[in-house]
């Protein structure tokens, strides 16, 4: 392990509940979340990377969240066809809103170049310069698909619940 | 708006306390880092089973790989040299293949193989190969090496076997021999003998057949002895019975169609009895000599007279000139104080008396118990068996034997040193083409065997032809492909 027990204990108090707030945005289930970002978390300790700032941990850490709740998303989709096959539905907890329609669930469904961007700009309130720097593209396309996320979500909302 | 509504998905989050989660990172980290070591241990266990099993599939492939070429090797060296795989398990076949290509003769099984190849050629050949050494068995390899090369070896043979009947005791008996002239390997004919042969002669186109008595239990109890003239195409020409004898020294063909023949009075090897018989088989004139303490080991019919060698039992040796009316006219021996000597065969060529001979050095021991090899064995007795290596036999026989020549006055019977041989053995004599072959067996190999009870020494001789023309002069010497083998 490259990363000194000090070192682990700093960066886990700073960037876990930046990760479970995304993890949750992939599977809005607090247990998958925090599974998610324990994951994270045990993949640094497996890293042999030498990592040169704290926030080059940060980008790793948030790099393995998205990239395990997209695959836990893909796992719970499967998960899900088996358990319908035994007749238990067990859908995600929501928390009841005003709005008529679940907006995480429509962001849910945008792909995944959008829904991680929304996630990471609107759970996670990071920055569009933060965001380029974790998915290793650059600003403008940050703000595009960002753009195209919300626009999409809107599509979405008009097309199902504009009679409502 | 709908960015608005975004914003306010943060404030549906759930609260967390991530103070609680902490140790369950350390815990999956440990788990899992287990579980890899497991699982590595799993993939190492795996790995070796998997590397265990590609070694053992590749070598028993190599192994079944090895086992075919081997066989296949095996049964091209059967087919090339005509060995016959009848009968012979896969295993035997290639352990006789490298038993013989390896020169060891060894297999068990080898002797039997070769033998039978040599019976398709030569019907009715036989040899005892029970006890048969590696170096004889190679001898026999040589022969049927041979007997290849020569097809048309078989294109006349004959073959004679004994035919027994059981009586109403239940006892076999022998009641005949049955004689049969092959050609080609085909039987051209057969015919009854009722006595037991002994060997046979051929000269221009006739057969002449002898043997003693028929005796179940022992040649010594035969009364009488036989020999018979049979054509060219199976008959019967006569037969003429020689009473109170059992064996024959010796059978002279002469040139006139007249017969000689030299027997002794049965079970007694000590009387020598002179026949002489027209080309009708009649006897004109028989004679018989008696040499005290002595036996007849050889005899001659030479143009003036005949030489009879003998031997006592302690192997002393003399020689008896015995006139044409059967009276000794001369006795005489040869001996010095460095050898002793033992002699093989004796010719008339060229007006001179020739004996062939070995000699081995002078023992002041009886020789009574072992013989001329008397000397070896008490080498050999003094040594620890396991160390006796065949190599070291055969140097001592090279070293104890030696090849003599002698040139024996007519007159007055005195022997004159004409060749000698070092390492050989003095054997039979020849007259081709007006010269006189003189054979002398020169030893290739030789093994101790205690344990073995038909012979002490059993080996191999190579033959090598010494020539001398009608002078007496030494031509040359020509090493043969023939091999004896010699056992004491």
């Amino acid at each position: 392990m490259k990363i000194s027990e000090t070192q682990f204990g700093f960066v886990y108090k700073e960037f876990a509940k930046e990760l479970l707030y995304i993890a949750y945005g992939y599977t809005r289930n607090k247990e998958d979340s925090i599974d998610i970002m324990q994951n994270a978390y045990v993949a640094l300790l497996e890293s042999n990377k030498n990592f040169e700032s704290n926030e080059h941990i940060k980008y790793f850490l948030i790099r393995v969240t998205i990239n395990e709740s997209i695959n836990f998303a893909k796992s719970y989709s499967h998960k899900k066809v088996v358990r319908n096959n035994e007749f238990i539905i067990n859908y995600p907890e929501t928390k009841k809103e005003e709005l008529p329609y679940d907006l995480s669930e429509i962001v849910n469904t945008l792909p995944e170049k959008y829904k991680t961007i929304i996630i990471l700009h609107y759970y996670d309130d990071m920055k569009i310069k933060d965001i380029s720097k974790v998915l290793k593209i650059s600003e403008p396309a940050v703000k595009k698909r960002l753009e195209r996320g919300r626009n999409l979500i809107k599509e979405i909302i008009e097309r199902n619940y504009k009679n409502d | 708006m709908i960015d608005k509504n975004l914003s306010k998905l943060k404030n549906d989050l759930p609260d967390y306390n991530i103070d609680n989660y902490k140790n369950g990172i350390f815990q999956k980290y440990n788990s899992k880092k287990n579980s890899k070591i497991f699982h590595f241990s799993k993939m190492a266990f795996a790995l070796i089973v998997l590397i265990m099993f590609i070694f053992i599939v590749g070598l028993s492939t190599y192994a079944i790989k090895v086992d075919a070429e081997e066989y296949k090797n095996a049964v091209e060296f059967f087919e090339a040299n005509e060995l016959s795989l009848e009968g012979l398990t896969r295993y035997e076949i290639k352990e006789i293949y490298t038993d013989i290509t390896t020169n060891k003769f060894k297999y068990q099984k080898t002797g039997g193989v070769i033998v039978e190849s040599i019976k398709s050629k030569l019907p009715g050949y036989s040899i005892e190969i029970e006890n048969i050494s590696s170096s004889e068995l190679n001898c026999v390899w040589e022969l049927w090496a041979k007997l290849r090369k020569q097809k048309d070896i078989s294109e006349v043979y004959y073959d004679y076997v004994p035919y027994m009947v059981e009586d109403n005791n239940h006892i076999l008996e022998y009641t005949k021999y049955i004689f049969t002239k092959y050609e080609s390997g085909k039987e051209c004919w057969n015919l009854d003998i009722y006595y037991s042969i002994r060997g046979y002669i051929e000269k221009d186109n006739c057969l002449f057949v002898y043997g003693n008595q028929l005796s179940y239990y022992s040649t010594e109890d035969a009364k009488k002895t036989y020999i018979t003239k049979v054509s060219s195409d199976g008959e019967i020409i006569w037969q003429q019975e020689f009473k109170d004898s059992n064996r024959f020294y010796k059978i002279i063909i002469n040139n006139d169609n007249s017969l000689t023949a030299f027997t002794n009075r049965t079970a007694h090897s000590s009387y020598l009895k002179i026949y002489n018989l027209n080309s009708n088989g009649d006897i004109l004139k028989s004679s018989e000599n008696y040499f005290k303490d002595y036996s007849v080991e050889n005899v001659v019919k030479l143009k003036e007279y005949y030489l009879v060698y003998l031997e006592d039992r302690e192997y002393n040796t003399k020689f008896e000139k015995i006139n044409f009316d059967g009276i000794v006219e001369t006795e005489f021996s040869y001996q010095d104080e460095k050898y002793r000597y033992f002699f093989t065969d004796m010719i008339e060529f060229d007006n001179q008396v020739y004996l062939s001979a070995y000699a081995v050095p002078y023992f002041d021991k009886p020789l009574n118990w072992g013989g001329e090899i008397r000397s070896l064995l008490d080498i050999l007795n003094e040594m620890d068996y396991d160390t006796i290596t065949d190599e070291y036999v055969l140097n001592l026989f090279k070293d104890h034997y030696k090849a003599v020549l002698f040139i024996c006055d007519k007159n007055n019977g005195d022997l004159k040193t004409f060749y000698t041989v070092d390492s050989a053995i003095g054997s039979n004599f020849l007259i081709e083409n007006g010269n006189l072959t003189w054979n002398v067996e020169y030893f290739e190999n030789m093994t101790y065997s205690v344990a073995t009870s038909s012979f002490t020494f059993g080996g191999v001789t190579r033959v090598y032809n010494y020539m001398y023309d009608e002078k007496g002069r030494f031509i040359g010497v020509n090493k043969t492909d023939n091999l004896r083998i010699f056992r004491k």
